[in-house]
């Protein structure tokens, strides 16, 4: 490690699996943001394993369509591994949505890409079956589900072992 | 192998700077590189850590005596490090890349969560003035990532 001043640099010079430990820590908005930093950083944020899509998210896009193809277009864009994965989708939208959604395609890649933590909140407000490709997710160890907007005491801890 | 603190033995850890620190072992064992090389029986002389220097490697171990503190409740550890991690970032960066050297999950987790803090809800040129990052991209290509995702930067 290098000895003397402070650097007010640091950032640019942390290895690799510490600059992803920090950024696995921000709000998806701020993450994506973080391309436009500069080009070293302008796909760094596509191969943080932790895609997290929360009620802020939801909150911030307001839109339902359009909150919807952010996720497809992430998903996309996305390299590498996807091992936790949260979609906490706002009440707002049940209120107000008529369409529903298929997010089978959006499992099966995750399942695809390594996920071991997949959270899905109020899934009820964008669709009224259960993802059937749920189990094609062989690496699964957490599982929080809700159809409707209570999400919380539904933890399944050391899952795979069900398989 | 016990390492309860009431048979703790000492160790002695060297740091880059050639300083030497003695250490519990129940403390120091909160350094996954060090509880290996106690439990390989490598441990009896300073132990040398070249890539820690001492000022750093004294904070380092003042956070695992905390936490290796059983009395300690959760509250307390949580206002604690609350004020650990309230430093400038030369210090930050030094702490990081010895806690992820010295292999400490818990100390890395703070750290990196206090930096992320850092980031979260700043504009990028905010982020870039933080972090000394050079701005090279071209303004078009500025506008370019903007728009491909323009939802990010509404």
């Amino acid at each position: 490690m290098a000895q003397g001043n402070p650097t007010s640099d640091f950032i640019n010079d942390l290895p690799r699996n510490v600059l992803d430990c920090i950024l696995e820590r921000l709000p998806i908005c701020d993450l994506v943001r973080t391309s436009i930093l500069s080009r070293k950083w302008r796909y760094h944020w596509t191969t943080i394993p932790n895609l997290v899509f929360d009620l802020r998210f939801f909150d911030h896009i307001m839109a339902h369509d359009k909150a919807m193809n952010i996720v497809n277009r992430l998903l996309l864009l996305h390299s590498g591994p996807i091992l936790k994965f949260v979609l906490h989708i706002s009440s707002l939208y049940s209120e107000n949505s008529t369409c529903s959604i298929d997010i089978d395609p959006w499992i099966l890649f995750l399942s695809r890409n390594g996920i071991k933590e997949l959270t899905l909140c109020n899934l009820g407000s964008i669709s009224h079956k259960l993802p059937s490709s749920i189990f094609s997710c062989q690496g699964l160890t957490h599982l929080k589900l809700s159809m409707g907007e209570i999400c919380t005491n539904t933890s399944i801890q050391g899952l795979s072992k069900y398989h | 192998m016990s390492l309860s603190p009431s048979t703790s033995k000492m160790l002695s850890l060297k740091s880059s700077d050639g300083k030497v620190l003695e250490v519990e072992e129940h403390v120091a064992v909160l350094c996954e590189t060090i509880k290996s090389l106690v439990e390989d029986g490598c441990a009896d002389s300073p132990i040398p850590l070249a890539n820690v220097d001492g000022a750093t490697l004294g904070n380092v171990m003042e956070w695992c005596k905390k936490h290796a503190d059983q009395k300690a409740s959760a509250d307390d550890l949580e206002d604690w490090d609350a004020e650990f991690v309230e430093r400038d970032q030369g210090e930050l960066y030094h702490l990081i890349m010895a806690a992820n050297y010295l292999n400490i999950k818990g100390l890395l987790d703070l750290i990196c969560q206090k930096v992320a803090d850092m980031i979260k809800g700043k504009h990028p040129e905010k982020i870039r003035e933080i972090f000394n990052i050079e701005n090279d991209f071209t303004p078009e290509q500025q506008e370019q990532i903007r728009k491909d995702n323009s939802w990010a930067f509404e």
